[in-house]
């Protein structure tokens, strides 16, 4: 648990909290959006989404709902079948530079150092310089691993190596952040310990942020809205405000207003409280 | 650095490291005596350890066998670069392609399953009696792992780190120089370190069928020739230089695939923090500055 | 991390290279210097058995012809006229009947020089076998040197009556150690081999007797084939390269001692157990002796004519497949060949004794 030792948020980082949400830009809009997949399983059906700027948007479901097929097409990495979908005001087409997705895994390159990994995004776009090694830095200051930028994945916990990915993302570009199941991969205790620096990553970027999640605490905890998705065929069963204040605690999870935005998650999944091992147990663990 | 030598070098820790081997080694060699001496098999067959041990001594500081291990040595060499050269130019497009797999998959199959030492007398017809014909052999036989690894390294890509890719906009070149090569050079490198062994393998069978130098040629006339000790000491020549084959892919493979050895990463890191502080003090010793603004880069 | 680009081109650059190399290392081509160059095939690597190439080479007879030989030696697996097929080889010291089969398979090649006339094959038993001549093998078992001895003891059981089926073969190989044992072992009674393999085991008190039939016995070994175009189209090399070879030959039949000394000097590795060195050396020059020593390598048309009886009667060769043996033999370079000063050729080893 070494990076329970290090500090987090560190003061001075650049820019300041307005300087995305000034330029107006950070926009998703989904109209009508279906994904069909070969074999005419409907994944997605008729889905409208909208995330405004500096927005943190939480879709939780169960397994099967669509939801990460949402993230995908968002983030252009598979094709829709009908509908639109608007980022920063410019329709996506294909993966784009400024559209951020983050995956369950870490997905390091284990040949490269840490600092190499986060410069990944900059080198395949070919503006690798000294401004984005400076940026590169930072980052890893940001997510607490200043000390550790020269040091291999394979000599990093699970844990750090999640912050090495996130950092990566915020590397790319801090508009819009597609979150899949980020944390899915590392134990609960540090999962917990990452989605709270996430919330602080956030809140200081001031970014528009999309988590893809199945655990519904989660999913409130984090969010300033929660969209909650069916199966068979993908569908939003309810959209939630949360108007929990900021910056978010864990001590919040006891309060009773965010049991009532659980609890009405949970009709919205028309998940019976007691049975379905799987998504319950989630749920009642989660957070 | 030094110190870690000397520490492993230490009598004490040689000893420890190195006596169940050499038990072994006695065993094996105390059986053989016992076998002679018994006369389970003949001396005219199975020659004394130590005539073998002078025989190598003897033949090792003549002039001629230096020739017969250079032709045996280049034969393998070449045959493997050659061998794993098509290995890697035919799997490369068959990773990336689907249409060139199905293309030439069955016959990478075919040929992996023909023993492919029964095509040895018909690549000396047809590739001549010179050194070209042990080095096809030698290529042929060591084509395939190198193939087959290298397919399976590329195709087992981590899916995750290729959409992660796609994510990120890279090129199709981009993808396959710094995800697939770097991805699957361990897998392919346990292809590459077969194809060494069975190189020599190949060579050696050339030599038998039709060479006018190398080691196969020796273990052949001295076993016609009643020189036995001679001809085991030519075999322990070739385990010599399959050894030093293996060693040096080993070698190649630590330090290609580094991100699989922990002494490597340690040191790896180590230099690069170095050279980072370095580029540091370089600027002034002033810390980065931070950019105005972490705006996203477009 | 490196050089991706580089590496591939490297790659590319090395493929390319070696197979250019070892695709092109059999071209013809002057040898250099205005020598012309001629390839030959022996059974062997270099070997003091085919000791008149080594004498040839390291008294300067090849260079006084103009001729730089190249060996391309061969073994069992690879039959010697294919050497000549596909363009491997120049010339080709072959056995009598790979020739006969060729020619009767519409094969040009032509032999125009043959250096041994015994024949190099033949059976052996131990000294102190009951096995007398080759109708004694019948109900025992023998152990061959390859496959393609079965073709030699097919015939040798013809000539003498016994039925193929009457003999059990195993291939036992070359190894002079393990063909010992076996004997010993009783596992076989008798083997089929070359002259070289028994002299080996014979020089390491491994007592044998050749049982081989006088017939087949005298039938030439390793006779030298040509394609006809060939010899057109390198007619002066060939007898250039036939001329050094005679004289390499004749320095082993009055200078033996300059022939051993060369050896142990160009083939050290067959002199490692000096018992079979001896034996090979005395073996390859007794082999070479010539009937007339003015007419070296002479053609002997009716060996040919038992060698195509033996190969009749074993069945291998059908009655309508039998080829002209006159067609087949060509002597009118053997003179040519042998036109050089004797006196001149053992004063030049004399010389070479004496640390010339």
């Amino acid at each position: 648990m070494q990076e329970d030792s290090r500090a987090l948020a560190k003061p001075g980082l650049g820019g300041g909290p307005s300087a995305v949400g000034e330029r107006g830009e950070g926009t998703i809009l989904a109209e009508n959006v279906t994904k069909e997949f070969e074999g005419g399983v409907r994944a997605l059906d008729d889905v409208d989404l909208s995330a405004r700027p500096g927005e943190f948007v939480s879709i939780v479901g169960p397994s099967g709902c669509g939801k990460s097929t949402m993230l995908r097409l968002i983030a252009g990495l598979i094709p829709l079948s009908g509908g639109t979908i608007t980022v920063n005001g410019r329709q996506v087409t294909e993966p784009r530079q400024d559209i951020a997705l983050m995956f369950q895994r870490p997905t390091l390159l284990p040949w490269q150092t840490a600092l190499q990994n986060v410069l990944l995004p900059p080198k395949l776009g070919k503006n690798l310089d000294q401004g984005a090694e400076r940026q590169a830095y930072e980052l890893l200051d940001l997510v607490g691993l200043s000390g550790f930028e020269h040091t291999y994945p394979r000599h990093l916990s699970g844990g750090m190596q999640q912050r090495v990915a996130l950092a990566r993302l915020l590397m790319v570009g801090v508009d819009v952040l597609l979150l899949d199941e980020p944390f899915a991969a590392v134990d609960q205790l540090t999962r917990e310990r990452l989605n709270l620096e996430l919330l602080r990553v956030h809140e200081r970027l001031s970014a528009t942020a999309l988590l893809v999640t199945h655990n519904i605490q989660e999913a409130t905890l984090l969010a300033d809205r929660v969209i909650v998705m069916t199966p068979r065929p993908g569908r939003i069963a309810d959209v939630i405000d949360v108007p929990l204040p900021r910056p978010r605690a864990p001590e919040m999870l006891a309060e009773p207003e965010f049991q009532e935005l659980v609890l009405r998650a949970y009709s919205g999944l028309q998940i019976p409280l007691v049975d379905e091992g799987d998504t319950r147990q989630a749920g009642v663990n989660g957070a | 650095m030094a110190r870690k030598v000397l520490h492993a070098l230490s009598p004490m820790r040689l000893a420890r490291r190195l006596w169940p081997p050499l038990l072994f080694l006695a065993i094996l060699v105390g059986l053989w005596e016992l076998a002679i001496e018994v006369d389970y098999v003949s001396e005219r067959i199975l020659p004394h350890p130590k005539d073998v041990a002078v025989s190598f001594w003897e033949l090792i500081r003549s002039d001629f066998v230096w020739d017969d291990i250079g032709a045996t040595l280049w034969e393998s060499v070449a045959g493997f670069v050659l061998g794993a050269a098509l290995g890697l130019a035919l799997a490369i497009p068959s990773g990336l392609s689907p249409v060139m797999r199905r293309m030439l998959g069955p016959y990478a199959v075919a040929l992996q399953v023909t023993p492919r030492i029964a095509i040895a007398p018909l690549i000396i017809a047809w590739a001549g009696f010179g050194y070209s014909s042990k080095i096809w052999i030698a290529a042929i036989i060591a084509f395939f792992p190198v193939y087959v690894n290298t397919l399976t390294g590329i195709l087992t890509v981590d899916e995750e780190a290729r959409e992660m890719f796609r994510s990120l906009g890279a090129s199709r070149w981009q993808t396959f120089q710094h995800l697939m090569v770097p991805g699957s050079l361990p897998v392919m490198f346990a292809g590459l370190k077969t194809a060494a062994g069975l190189s020599l393998v190949g060579a050696v069978v050339g030599e038998f069928i039709s060479a006018e130098r190398g080691l196969g040629v020796l273990v052949q006339q001295f076993a016609s020739q009643l020189a036995m000790a001679d001809a085991f000491a030519v075999i322990l020549m070739l385990m010599f230089l399959g050894l030093l084959l293996y060693g040096v892919m080993e070698w190649l493979e630590r330090t290609t695939v580094f991100w699989l050895h922990d002494d490597r990463l340690v040191a790896r890191s180590r230099r690069r923090a170095a050279r980072a502080e370095k580029k540091l003090a370089r600027n002034g010793g002033v810390p980065p500055k931070p950019r105005p603004t972490l705006v996203g880069r477009r | 991390m490196f050089n991706l680009k580089v590496v591939l081109a490297l790659m590319a650059a090395a493929i390319v290279a070696l197979a250019a190399a070892c695709g092109g290392d059999d071209d013809d081509g002057d040898g250099g210097g205005g020598t012309q160059e001629v390839v030959y095939n022996l059974p062997t690597p270099p070997s003091v058995l085919f000791y008149p190439t080594l004498v040839a080479e390291e008294l300067g007879f090849f260079e006084e012809e103009g001729v730089s030989p190249e060996l391309a030696p061969a073994s069992e697996e690879v039959s010697a006229t294919a050497f000549l097929d596909n363009g491997d080889a120049d010339v080709s010291f072959a056995d009598v009947d790979e020739i006969i089969l060729a020619r009767s398979q519409a094969g040009e090649h032509t032999v125009i020089f043959s250096p041994q006339h015994t024949n190099t094959a033949g059976i052996v038993v131990p000294e102190d076998s009951d096995i007398q001549d080759i109708s004694g093998v019948a109900g025992q078992k023998v152990g061959l040197e390859s496959e393609e001895s079965t073709r030699f003891l097919d015939a040798m059981l013809e000539t003498a009556g016994v039925p193929q089926d009457d003999v059990e073969t195993a291939v036992v190989g070359t190894s002079g150690g393990l063909i010992a044992q076996l004997f010993e072992d009783g596992e076989i009674q008798a083997y089929v081999g070359n002259a070289s393999d028994f002299v080996a085991l014979g020089a390491n008190e491994v007592a044998l007797r050749n049982i081989t039939p006088e017939d087949v016995g005298r039938i030439d070994g390793n006779p030298m084939a040509v394609l006809p175009d060939t010899l057109e189209e390198k007619r002066e090399a060939i007898v250039g390269f036939l001329r050094a070879w005679t004289k390499g030959q004749y320095v082993g039949q009055v200078n033996p001692e300059v022939v051993e000394q060369i050896a142990r000097e160009r083939v050290p590795e067959e002199w490692r157990n000096e018992a079979s060195g001896e034996a090979a050396l005395d073996l390859a020059i007794s082999n070479m002796e010539p009937d007339d020593p003015e007419r070296i390598g002479d053609l002997r048309p009716d060996v040919w004519e038992t060698g195509q009886d033996v190969l009749v009667s074993a069945g291998v060769l059908e009655e309508g497949q039998t080829i002209d043996v006159q067609e087949a033999l060509d002597d009118s370079l053997i003179e040519e060949i042998n036109d050089w000063d004797r006196a001149e050729v053992e004063q030049r080893a004399e010389e070479y004794a004496a640390g010339g």
